[in-house]
């Protein structure tokens, strides 16, 4: 079965939209701003902004949003938008959200409630934006989307783990669109983890931790606009990854991977940052570049120095490793 | 759209009401429960809400007492199918588990800590990203497949069972280890509280004068297995995943659709992935977690799509288990189906004229080898399991 990406959203710190992580890309880095933690120590951080999200949502319907969840709605929208169907029916639309953490704000804010009112005061609004499957109710109810719906949280390996599950959904008929996306927030727990111990997102290679969102709309039907490319493969597992030639290029976010060994290999953390939904970043600038071809950054060239055809996005953490494959749509 | 049936080679569970499947099934039988006040934890609330803890469980200290509770219900369910670490490491096995707070960064000491300017031992943080309850099935049994945590809120088990059939349907795996797991915490516990509709009493799922949910804690595992496999190993299969089918409301973050319409679609793609007709299903374990809401959306759809159809809840016996509820109650369903009965519906008393369906009052003799087993969850998720009996006993 044909698996197509027809549509990108993303907001992170280098920016919303396409455009703005295109020109990223083709710069090689975003220069970080500073997340003040709340033990005073300062780090560098790179920092979302989802307000872009009052050009879709009213503001009096994003009230019971917090920042992770409108992070969330932002990159879903402009992947709809982006494929040319923002305005069509979502009414069978499946949605599938991965998260490293979850809603760690929601979580912050809930036990602050209990410890400044005791358990009599809990507060009922942020136990129920806790949950890890917040940001996808909200996605949904927004949309309209009422097909099959599945939150994941596999820490590092969330993104391949729900891909999987995005495309399996499409190959066995159960949708034929499916709306994937990752998110995850700098809140100031996760921003005081990184200060404290520095190894919670292990920072293989240069770049800050990062928050964002990032969606792809995959679709198994024949839809009006060309696709960026096609998803050929999304694996999990635990062990080594399968070998990734003929892959022009690899994407690597995590540890190092014998697979990828021999390849072009490029980590993208300086451009997005570090975080749990970093894989999925790496999949839409997979996307982008393979329908760039020879008009994206020369940064990108396969082994022969010719625009990719085929790129490998590989995830590898201590508990396995996720690999997605994209191929080009060009002839 | 008939699919595969996926066969279930063994299954395993821990609750209050048992610390086995058996022990569950005879407890169950029995009419027995016992929800008391949490004893794990205090609280300062004016009501001593009960809860249904597992009693005489110690978690060790690196883990937390979610993934331990998985564990147990793993060793049983693989002893149960007649597998062993040596010829798991020979298979691609996948793992594909339901959680609630497994995957959660709430541990409530640290985050009072790090409020009060403190800088706490990062002991607890590193215990739950040592917990992540799929991650830690896999590191323990040295699994080399997928591996999942699904966060669906209370559906989260029957998802995590419906999608791990869909595995070994798509030949990605030989076998999945599916189920879900959750403990009790103070947090969750507030939490439930604080959104009136947590029952002061024992709960009375369906009842006319039920007042909402007892939190439970457990877990269960199904042994799931490629048909290759069952016929190379000369394995039996207990029973089958005929369907699944899941849906959301998109509607309310924490109520269900007052049509039903949800849980509908769901119930519907459950039965045709299966080829079931609605007079093939035995019985539905429904989720009737006692809230008002609940119980009422749950029990106008099963009156009208499967009337007259025997059903129950089996949360008046261990509590909302959240995240592990769906794979506890699809085992639960297996063995209902293997001995041709299910339990009373416990705390069912009075009929609601708002629901137009009852649950049954005591235990009762079922008919047929197809049963559904149900879960709706906050985010407006549905999913259903079409269950059907296998060749053992």
């Amino acid at each position: 079965m044909r698996i197509a990406v027809q549509g990108v959203g993303v907001v992170g710190g280098f920016g919303c939209g396409v455009q703005d992580l295109a020109q990223a890309l083709a710069r090689g880095s975003t220069p970080a701003g500073v997340l003040q933690v709340p033990t005073g120590r300062e780090i560098p951080a790179l920092r979302a902004d989802p307000s872009p999200l009052d050009r879709f949502v009213p503001r009096r319907n994003q009230r019971r949003l917090d920042f992770l969840s409108r992070m969330t709605a932002l990159g879903a929208h402009l992947a709809l938008e982006d494929a040319g169907v923002l305005a069509e029916d979502h009414g069978a639309l499946a949605v599938v959200v991965a998260s490293g953490y979850g809603a760690t704000g929601a979580t912050m804010a809930l036990i602050d409630s209990i410890i400044e009112g005791g358990d009599a005061c809990t507060s009922p609004i942020h136990f129920a934006g806790s949950l890890h499957n917040t940001p996808a109710a909200h996605l949904s109810i927004l949309l309209g989307a009422k097909g099959p719906n599945l939150s994941v949280s596999q820490f590092q390996l969330s993104v391949p783990s729900a891909l999987m599950a995005a495309r399996l959904w499409l190959e066995q008929g159960r949708a034929e669109r499916v709306l994937f996306g990752a998110v995850d927030e700098l809140s100031e727990l996760i921003g005081h983890l990184w200060a404290r111990q520095g190894e919670l997102e292990r920072p293989w290679g240069p770049g800050p931790p990062g928050e964002g969102a990032a969606f792809l709309l995959l679709s198994s039907r024949e839809e009006a606009r060309e696709p960026y490319c096609i998803l050929e493969q999304a694996v999990t597992g635990q062990g080594p990854a399968p070998g990734l030639a003929p892959a022009g290029l690899v994407f690597l976010s995590g540890g190092e991977d014998p697979a990828a060994s021999g390849l072009p290999t490029h980590r993208l953390a300086p451009v997005y940052g570090h975080m749990p939904p970093a894989p999925a970043f790496d999949l839409a600038a997979a996307a982008i570049l393979l329908r760039q071809g020879a008009d994206g950054p020369p940064g990108f060239r396969d082994a022969q120095g010719a625009a990719p055809e085929s790129i490998a996005c590989l995830t590898r953490a201590d508990e396995g490793f996720g690999l997605a494959r994209l191929r080009s749509c060009r002839r | 759209m008939t699919r595969g049936a996926v066969p279930i080679t063994g299954l395993g569970c821990v609750s209050a009401a048992g610390p086995t499947l058996d022990a569950c099934m005879a407890s169950m039988f029995r009419g027995h429960r016992a929800p008391a006040p949490p004893r794990r934890f205090s609280t300062s609330h004016s009501v001593r809400y009960p809860v249904f803890e597992v009693p005489d469980f110690q978690a060790p200290a690196a883990i937390l007492r979610t993934a331990a509770l998985l564990l147990q219900a793993a060793g049983e369910a693989l002893a149960d199918a007649g597998l062993d670490r040596e010829l798991l490491a020979s298979l691609r096995v996948g793992a594909c588990i339901g959680t609630t707070v497994g995957s959660a960064m709430n541990d409530e000491a640290f985050c009072r800590a790090f409020r009060t300017g403190a800088d706490p031992s990062m002991g607890p943080m590193d215990r739950i990203l040592a917990s992540n309850p799929a991650a830690v099935l896999a590191r323990e049994l040295g699994l080399t497949g997928p591996c999942q945590t699904i966060v669906n809120a209370c559906s989260s088990g029957t998802d995590a069972v419906g999608l791990g059939a869909s595995w070994i349907e798509a030949g990605l795996c030989d076998l999945v280890l599916a189920g879900g797991a959750d403990e009790l915490g103070r947090i969750t516990y507030n939490g439930f509280i604080s959104m009136r509709i947590y029952a002061p009493g024992p709960c009375r799922p369906f009842d006319r004068d039920r007042e909402g949910l007892n939190l439970g804690e457990g877990a269960a595992v199904l042994v799931l297995e490629s048909p290759g496999l069952l016929e190379r190993r000369r394995a039996r299969a207990r029973a089958f995943v005929l369907g699944y089918g899941s849906s959301c409301d998109a509607y309310h973050p924490t109520a269900p659709s007052p049509d039903g319409a949800g849980l509908e679609r769901a119930l519907q793609e459950a039965m045709a992935a299966g080829g079931i007709d609605p007079s093939q299903v035995a019985f539905v374990n429904a989720h009737g977690t006692s809230t008002a809401d609940n119980d009422r959306v749950e029990a106008q759809v099963l009156a009208r799509k499967l009337p007259g159809v025997p059903f129950l809840s089996t949360k008046g016996f261990t509590g909302h288990t959240l995240g592990a509820a769906g794979a506890m109650e699809a085992a639960f369903t297996v063995a209902c189906l293997e001995q041709g009965r299910i339990p009373a519906s416990a705390g069912f008393a009075t009929q609601d004229p708002d629901l137009g369906a009852a649950p049954v009052r005591e235990n009762t003799k079922t008919r047929g080898t197809v049963a559904l087993s149900q879960s709706l969850a906050f985010g407006g998720n549905n999913a259903v399991l079409a269950l059907g009996l296998g060749a053992r006993p």
